[in-house]
């Protein structure tokens, strides 16, 4: 009822579908994204889509996983522009900026620990790894949406693994 | 060799430690309390798929119309809410002249102002509103009695104002209209 209100052009249901599925897209965005302001931004950019294609929607998948899937494009194009701007930068010699990362925290808390390690990783990794580990995407679906060999991803992925996982140890 | 291609290595996941710590994250956050006002006010602007874009040619009248009401409401949303506004806003019938009292216009949205009072405060019907969109619905009514305080105004400065009273006229449809739609959304939920 309320999608289709929001799809015949009614922005007011299409703010209740906001209030619903914003909390869980906005979590997922603040993974991914370099900082709060990049996360909103995208957030922004997530719904904006969302209204723009809603008509499109034949509810094959859940509204939830199609705004997911929305935000995460909105992501990944993000970071394909930051990658044209920094095309010197490889993903291998993000790997080689590790070294500098996952400081001991002084702070209690695993789960905290591990956001900040989170969103220490190399924007890259991070996305390769919250896609994998978090999302539950597939290698080949990371590796096609962001451009990058799935061999990379699967080291980007492991890297990150490796790095949270001592984290957890300390 | 046989010339094929090695299968990728077999993925284990995360350790059971790492992925315990994942599955605890916390899987939603709130966003920052004005963004959806911020992306309502850019849908407009959005062509959207599948909806060809509908030009609506307006009338010179129609246009001033339009500007006399966003000058107002620009103006009122700049302003502070004052005393007489909120006792307006707990009180639909509050403030109105004799005239005003009798106009079907205003009627109909004291009703509808009463109406949406009711089934805010009726905690079972309430119950499964999202406090964010009633948040933003008292909020937007706020919003249009802010302009209203100050389109009367301009009207009891000048009774032959004609701006300030279609712009009276006009936001009180638009503040009936959003009380209505809400109550029926909400309910719908």
């Amino acid at each position: 009822m309320l999608v289709a209100r929001a799809q015949r052009g009614d922005d007011v249901a299409f703010g209740v579908l906001y209030h619903r599925h914003a909390p869980r897209v906005f979590a997922l965005l603040s993974r991914l994204a370099d900082d709060e302001s990049t996360a909103t931004e995208l957030l922004q950019d997530t719904f904006v889509q969302g209204w723009r294609a809603l008509p499109h929607w034949r509810g094959e998948s859940a509204l939830a996983t199609w705004l997911h899937r929305i935000a995460v494009n909105a992501h990944l194009g993000a970071l394909r522009a930051q990658r044209r701007r920094d095309a010197h930068e490889s993903p291998e010699m993000e790997l080689e900026k590790l070294a500098g990362i996952a400081a001991p925290s002084a702070e209690p808390g695993m789960r905290l620990d591990i956001e900040r390690t989170i969103a220490a990783l190399p924007p890259r990794m991070r996305t390769a790894f919250v896609l994998r580990d978090v999302e539950g995407y597939s290698y080949d679906e990371i590796a096609q949406s962001t451009d990058t060999a799935a061999g990379t991803v699967r080291a980007q992925v492991s890297r990150a693994r490796l790095l949270l996982s001592r984290e957890i140890e300390r | 060799m046989n010339g094929r291609p090695l299968p990728p290595p077999h993925d284990s996941g995360p350790d059971p430690r790492l992925r315990a710590a994942l599955d605890a994250l916390p899987r939603e956050r709130t966003p920052p309390p004005d963004k959806w006002e911020q992306i309502r006010g850019t849908l407009a602007m959005v062509p959207r798929d599948g909806a060809p874009a509908v030009r609506r040619r307006r009338t010179r009248m129609q246009w001033t119309a339009l500007t006399a009401i966003a000058a107002t409401l620009l103006i009122a949303f700049s302003a502070l809410a004052s005393r007489g506004i909120r006792r307006a806003s707990s009180d639909p019938l509050a403030g109105l002249s004799e005239d005003e009292r009798r106009d079907p216009r205003v009627l109909a949205l004291v009703a509808q102002t009463r109406n949406w009072h009711a089934a805010a405060n009726d905690s079972l019907r309430s119950a499964r509103w999202p406090a964010a969109a009633r948040v933003a619905v008292d909020g937007a009514i706020e919003s249009t009695n802010r302009a209203l305080v100050t389109a009367r105004a301009a009207l009891a400065r000048d009774p032959n104002d004609v701006t300030a009273r279609e712009a009276i006229d006009a936001l009180r449809d638009q503040q009936r209209a959003i009380l209505q739609h809400a109550i029926t959304l909400l309910d719908d939920i």
